[in-house]
């Protein structure tokens, strides 16, 4: 078996590998920063020891139950260099084509171009289907976010997730 | 008795393909059902970016649907298999985690909305293979699909099931065949669209996703590409046209099922807003299921479209 962790700013992602036979079986979860501590498997599979302590060495994660203590890596002492594959706590980027973006987050919150208006009088239907939308004048979903104040301000009444880094 | 069902349009089909909108209306009427909106409904959200980026807001988005549906009494039937996917997994998880509900129900209650579970969410494939059954369906079909052989691209988050992904897979190719249309067997039809990966990297999802997926299509002899997913139906045409770019020529015509069905069931192929399709579905519509003259004046006009070419 092996373990690889992956930093990815607003988390830290544990991939164990098995073999079973030709096979590999990756069994993977993620700690969400600043999360760092998770169980250690050692009682479950021994080999585990050192790889889970290479990784509490070069990233930064505590594996609660691993009996190894002192650096293998590292210099003892203190040198300054701590886990020196780990990123600074960040957000996800997520890297969007613009117009796709506009087609999935505000497709329905927005008006339909004219092009498209047309086609549906055209058909007999009405020019924008039943949708809430950004400057509809009733009470919605979308007016609540924009003037909520508290844990969020984009998401009133709810709490920021951990390690959403912003 | 006539069915009555809520229906969920999510974004793409009245923004882009209004098209599927009023086949599904048209279709379900047909088949006794009847189709009632869902005024001041949101995004679903978006099963990808949307759940990805923003976990917990996503999660009130679709509340807020459940919870609008849910006061009309009926199913809920969703058009769409991305919205689908966010919201059969909303409905989930909002039953089972009280602390989720409660929060998202501290959010509703400033719209006078409360979330309750027992939303019977549907997808209309389902609904139209389980509820109605493709034997209804070949009851009213009064235009054969005759000459269509089409692939069936079932979509990712239709296969996300209890059920095995081939199980999933016949439900569409099973409602196609209704019409009479011939099902091409291709090995790739449970590969992805490859939207999610072209939001990143149109270059990536063009040279891993499209690319091997129409080859294995137009190989299988395919003359259309039916769907059930608007947002697969926009990729394979927008993939396609990101091929042609590339300098592979290909212009397979991507229906929808509804549409599909819709065009079999009579409808009239210049009066559906095909145009709005960015293949050659309107082409391809009147020369299959159009008048004969009407048909004859096409040919010339989809000669080299219809059927594609090769992808290499």
């Amino acid at each position: 078996m092996a373990i690889t962790c992956v930093d990815e700013a607003a988390f830290r992602e544990l991939l164990y590998h098995y073999s079973l036979g030709s096979d590999v079986l990756t069994l993977r979860t993620r700690l969400w920063k600043p999360e760092t501590t998770t169980a250690s498997i050692t009682t479950a599979d021994p080999a585990a020891e050192l790889m889970e302590h290479e990784i509490t060495e070069l990233f930064g994660v505590a594996f609660e139950g691993n009996p190894r203590g002192a650096n293998m890596i590292l210099p003892d002492g203190d040198t300054g260099i701590r886990h020196p594959l780990s990123r600074q706590q960040g957000s996800i980027e997520v890297r969007i084509d613009r117009n796709l973006a506009n087609i999935v987050s505000t497709g329905a919150t927005t008006q339909s171009s004219k092009r498209v208006a047309k086609v549906r009088t055209g058909l007999g239907m009405a020019e924008n289907p039943p949708v809430c939308v950004l400057a509809c004048p009733g009470s919605c979903a979308t007016q609540d976010i924009s003037d909520a104040s508290g844990a969020s301000s984009r998401h009133p009444g709810l709490r920021k997730r951990k390690g959403d880094g912003q | 008795m006539t069915r009555e069902y809520t229906v969920y349009l999510g974004c793409m089909i009245p923004m882009r393909f209004p098209s599927i909108e009023m086949a599904a209306h048209k279709v379900f009427e047909k088949l006794g059902a009847k189709l009632h909106d869902l005024p001041g409904y949101t995004c679903c959200p978006d099963p990808v970016l949307g759940r990805l980026a923003e976990p917990e807001f996503s999660l009130v988005l679709s509340a807020r649907n459940l919870a609008m549906a849910a006061k009309s009494g009926r199913d809920l039937l969703v058009l769409c298999n991305g919205c689908y996917e966010t919201l059969v997994e909303a409905e989930e998880t909002l039953a089972h985690d009280e602390k989720a509900r409660a929060e998202v129900n501290g959010t509703l209650r400033k719209e006078g909305l409360e979330y309750k579970p027992g939303v019977r969410v549907r997808s209309f494939i389902d609904t139209l293979a389980r509820d109605i059954g493709s034997e209804a369906i070949r009851r009213c079909v009064t235009k054969q699909a005759i000459g269509v052989k089409t692939a069936c691209h079932t979509g990712c988050h239709m296969l996300r099931s209890k059920e095995h992904p081939r199980e999933r897979v016949k439900l569409l190719e099973s409602l196609a065949a209704a019409t009479g249309a011939e099902i091409a067997s291709y090995p790739m039809d449970t590969l992805c669209c490859g939207f999610p990966a072209a939001t990143a990297s149109e270059d990536f999802a063009v040279e891993n996703v499209i690319k091997p997926k129409m080859n294995s299509i137009v190989s299988s002899g395919a003359n259309a590409i039916v769907t059930g997913c608007p947002t697969c139906l926009y990729q394979l045409e927008a993939g396609q046209s990101a091929l042609r770019k590339r300098g592979v020529e290909t212009n397979v015509p991507v229906i929808h099922l509804l549409e599909l069905i819709w065009l079999s069931f009579g409808g009239d192929p210049e009066k559906m807003g095909l145009e709005l399709h960015q293949s050659p579905v309107k082409e391809f519509a009147v020369k299959h299921w159009g008048k004969a003259e009407t048909a004859r004046n096409h040919e010339g006009a989809t000669k080299g479209r219809d059927g594609g070419g090769s992808v290499g």
